[in-house]
Order: structure tokens, then sequence, then C-alpha cells
């Protein structure tokens, strides 16, 4: 699939660059960021200013702004789209619901009970949507959207009203699906955790345009702007100064200490924007010999806050010999048992190591 | 004694109604779902039966049926066409704001669902949204059978008053009152409000969910 177009929206415009093969893409951005209008200028519900919509080589959208030379209708594109609030029909049972979009009834009845048995819905044919609980919902929009063959499957933020274990069995069986069909499939969050789970690659929506796309991977590990890093929960987001530089990594002055970070393409002297996601933030154990890898950019300090978030800790470290005037300088994500292990607790004087690999500048600040 | 109004009025309320029904709903969906210039205008022109005086209504039909009106060729006056037409534009508005309101209750993200799933603009609106508009539609019919089974004054004007030709039930309770007939108006009287009621209890069990 190919998407560029733009689109006025009242006071606010959508700017749109994608690229997708037959992969999992994540539209990740906080709300109100544009990313159903997305969905729909590519379903045709909405019909984009200008640019052009390719799906397998078929143009569905072409316009150079003056004048619309393609714009395929909505229901010739084959475009399946599972909306937040599911949008069942009332009026019609399980079964006539899926049904509802399919082309060959013969084929349809064996397609049917593939659904049916895929989604987990098998012994609520003749139920209505009003009958259902929120995730067989949820799984009803998407059979149905599937029984008409999409070549592409648009979702919009489909776990947003499941709680968490019917969210992550979801997630699993899409995945599962994703995989079998081999289509592209485009889903929206507004949930980090579920754009990790999800997508195989990702991109950033603020503000109506796409921050940054890329592979899941390196979204999270790289970002390209503050915004973006923001949104990823890089957490600690520093400004520095470039000292030096050479084949080693790049050196960057911060608050009188020195930080070093993997080589990058930045100019000695120049001001830069860094981040460090919590899960990189190591705590160094005063027992043992510090390991290859995270005996750079030592700081000694104390745990001055922690917030039990179940498997992990975040801990809210304060670095001794700076001052930065906020309560704490950067926050660390542990998990349970290593917290347990080192017997953390507030108060408590730690060493923590930078990881050198996952310092990262920030190119676009 | 003769029942000929009853015969009559059921007759003219049920053509009417048919009328109606058509007309009524194709501006409902117009109003619902296109946008044009004017389209403000062009609805309350739609419900200003509901407010004008009835005999305002059949003055207006007077002057388009009368023998020099562009509808005078019809030579429906004093027929119980005229009365079908005076009923039919009465009771318009409320069908067509009955089906708009009914219309308008439906989620249009079903539509477009269906839209997706392959279906043509028409086609989403007749699977979906209509059957799940049916039940607001229906009561639009049936109050609008009802208003055009009490319709009096346009009909008087456009129809007159003929005994077993045009004298509908309204009509007969008119003119028993006038020539002291009390027994007559009763009867007649006791038949309007049992149907009355029967519609009215209808239409609302229908606007119950």
């Amino acid at each position: 699939m190919v998407a560029h177009f733009s689109k006025k929206l009242g006071n606010f415009s959508l700017n749109v660059n994608l690229e997708l093969g037959k992969e999992v893409l994540v539209l990740f951005g906080p709300s109100g960021s544009g990313k159903t209008s997305i969905l729909r200028c590519i379903s045709g519900l909405l019909t984009p200013d200008q640019g052009l919509i390719e799906l397998n080589g078929q143009v569905l959208f072409s316009s150079d702004g003056k004048k619309v030379k393609t714009n395929v209708p909505v229901h010739l594109r084959q475009i399946g789209f599972v909306f937040q609030d599911y949008a069942l029909f009332p009026h019609m049972t399980v079964a006539q619901n899926i049904l509802y979009g399919c082309k060959d009834r013969k084929k349809g009845n064996k397609l049917l009970s593939n659904l049916l048995e895929k989604m987990r819905l098998k012994g609520l044919e003749d139920y209505y949507p009003h009958q259902l609980s929120g995730g067989q919902k949820q799984r009803v929009a998407i059979a149905r959207a599937l029984m008409a063959e999409p070549k592409l499957l648009l979702l919009d933020e489909p776990f947003s009203a499941l709680d968490r274990p019917v969210r992550r069995k979801l997630q699993s069986d899409l995945l599962r699906l994703q995989e079998e069909l081999a289509i592209p499939m485009v889903l929206v969050t507004h949930d980090l955790e579920d754009a990790f789970a999800m997508g195989h690659k990702l991109a950033i929506v603020n503000d109506g345009r796409i921050e940054q796309v890329g592979d899941k991977e390196d979204v999270f590990r790289h970002p390209r702007t503050r915004a973006v890093a923001r949104f990823i929960g890089a957490r600690n987001i520093m400004e520095g100064k470039v000292i030096g530089k050479d084949e080693r990594g790049v050196r960057i002055e911060w608050m009188g200490l020195v930080f070093e970070a993997p080589p990058q393409k930045v100019a000695i002297g120049s001001e830069v924007v860094f981040c460090i996601r919590p899960e990189d933030v190591m705590i160094v154990r005063p027992d043992r010999p510090v390991r290859e890898g995270i005996k750079e950019n030592l700081l000694s300090g104390v745990i001055v806050r922690e917030i039990h978030r179940g498997a992990h800790y975040s801990l809210f470290f304060k670095a001794n010999s700076v001052e930065t005037g906020k309560d704490y300088d950067f926050e660390i994500s542990i998990p349970l048992h290593a917290y347990l292990r080192l017997g953390l607790k507030v108060g408590k004087e730690v060493m923590v190591s930078l990881k050198k690999s996952a310092l990262h500048i920030i190119p676009e600040p | 004694m003769d029942l000929s109004p009853l015969f009559l009025s059921l007759k003219v309320a049920f053509v009417a109604t048919i009328l109606t029904a058509i007309t009524g709903l194709g501006f409902a969906i117009l109003m619902a779902r296109v946008r044009f210039p004017g389209k403000s205008l062009v609805e309350a022109f739609l419900t200003l039966p509901l407010a004008l005086p009835p005999s305002s209504v059949g003055y207006y039909l007077l002057v388009i049926m009368g023998k020099k009106g562009p509808l005078g060729w019809l030579g429906w006056l004093f027929t119980w066409k005229a009365a079908v037409l005076a009923s039919w534009i009465v009771a318009l508005p409320l069908m067509f704001r009955t089906a708009k309101a009914a219309l308008e209750s439906v989620d249009i993200s079903l539509e477009m669902v269906a839209r997706t799933l392959g279906k043509p603009p028409w086609r989403a609106f007749v699977d979906v949204t209509l059957p799940l508009a049916s039940r607001g539609i229906l009561a639009g019919i049936i109050l609008s059978f009802a208003r055009a089974l009490g319709e009096f004054g346009a009909t008087l004007m456009v129809a007159g008053n003929i005994p077993g030709k045009t004298r509908t039930i309204p009509l007969a309770i008119y003119t028993a009152t006038q020539v002291n007939r009390m027994d007559i108006a009763s009867f007649w009287v006791i038949v309007t409000a049992a149907l009355a009621y029967t519609f009215i209890l209808a239409v609302n069990k229908l606007q119950e969910k």
C-alpha cells in the first residue's frame, strides 16, 4: 500500500506519507492527532485534497489538488474497516452480521464456520449484538470485515474498550490471522503497549503529521524528534553539548559530567538533545565487577521515589554530583525480581549506568 | 343510519396516507442525507401546513384546483379526490418530521461499515438505516393516517360536504350539530375517539424501545 496525501480538516491538516507491505503498521499518537482521519482517507470515507493512494498497484485515489483524477468509491476498494465502537448491525444476528459482506453465498457458509472457529464465536451465531460482551463484539466486527476478503484491513483502536486479558488474547488472534491471510493491516492506537505488541512497523502521528515511520524497534530506539521521544516513553530527555567524537563514539557534556554515546553524525561543539529509555538505565551491582557495555556513563545517587507497576518498578533517581533543580534526574525501570534481589528502596544509595549503546542523540529536536 | 361517512373517511385517509408515506419519506431522506443550498427554507416550507390554519391550506388548494388554476383541468374540486389532496398536504409535515428524526437517530457509522463491506451507498441505506428506522417511519405513517382521518377545514373548502360523496366523519359531526341531531353527532364522536385512541396507543407502542 502507498498513501501520500494531504487534507485540510477545519483548522488542522493531515499530511501523510506511508508505504506498507504485507505487515502490520501501527499508527500511534495522542488522541486528536488525526489517526482515525488517516484511516478514513485510505478507505475512501473521506476524500483527501490531493495526493495518491495505491493498493497492490491499483490506484484508488489520485489528485493533483486541482482535479481529482481517480477516486474509487468506498464499496469497490476492498478495504476492511473495523470501527472503534465495532458498529455491528443491531438488527442482525452474529451470523448475519458476518455474512453481510459476503460475495458468494456458497463459499460464504464455509468461510463463516471457519471464521466462527478462528474468532472463537462458535455457538454465538444466533445471538444479537446487544447480547455479546465487548470482546465478542470486537471479534464479530473483525470476522465481518474478513468475510469480504479485504486486500487491506484497517482497525481503529481495536483494543481500547477491552480489559487486559481479553486484549492480550485478541492481539494474538489478530497477529495469527494477519500471518495466515498475508494482507497488510493498519492499526490505530494511543496505547504504547498495544503499539509494541502489534506492530511490525510503527508510525508516530502528531498533529496530523507522520513524525516518524519505520521498523518498530528502530523507532523505539532512535526517535527522530523530541515529540516522538516523548510519545514512545523515552522518559529521560536531556540537553547537552558535544565535546568530542571518534570511531568509538560521541562524548556529550551534561551538567559537568561526560556521557558516551554510540557514533552518530553530530558536530563537535553543537548543542544536542539526547534521551535514554528508563529500562536502559542500569543499576550497577556493588558486589560485582562492572560488566562490559555498562561501564561507561556511571553515576552515583539516591532513589528518591518509586512506583510499583506490577511486573516492574519505576524508580526515580537523583544524581549526587549535579544540581538540575528537578526533584529527580532519571527515571529507571527495573524488573520486579531485580528490584527484590538488589534490596532497593527509597533512600538507598545506588550506582547507575546510562547504557552507552542506548544513549540516543535526537537528530531533529 | 347512514354509515357512508365512515367508509368515505377510511377511503380518503387510506389513499392520502399512501401518498403521504411515499412523499414524506422521500423528503425525509432528502433532508437527512443531501446537502443543498436553501435547505432550511425548504424544510420550513414542508412544515408550514402544520402551523397554518387548515382553512388557509384549503384556500391555496381551492386556487390551485379551481377552474382557472393549474390543476383545474383535473376537475377534482368537490370530489373525494380533493379531500385526499387536502389530507395529504395537512399530514405531510407529520410524516416528514417523524421519518426524518427516525433516520437521523440511526448511527451513520453503520452505513459507512456497510460500504466498506462492498455495498454501494443506496444498498447500505436500504439494508441498514431503513430497517433500523422502520419503527419511527411506521409511527409517522400511523400519525399521518390519524391526521388524515381527522381532517376538516381544508376538506370542507375543497371537497364540500356532499352526503355520500364527500361527507367524511368530521363533516358528518359538524352537520349533525348544525341540525341539532346530537344522537348522530355523539355516535360519530365516539367512533373517531375510538379510532384516534387506538392509533395513539399503536404509535406509543412503536416508539417504546
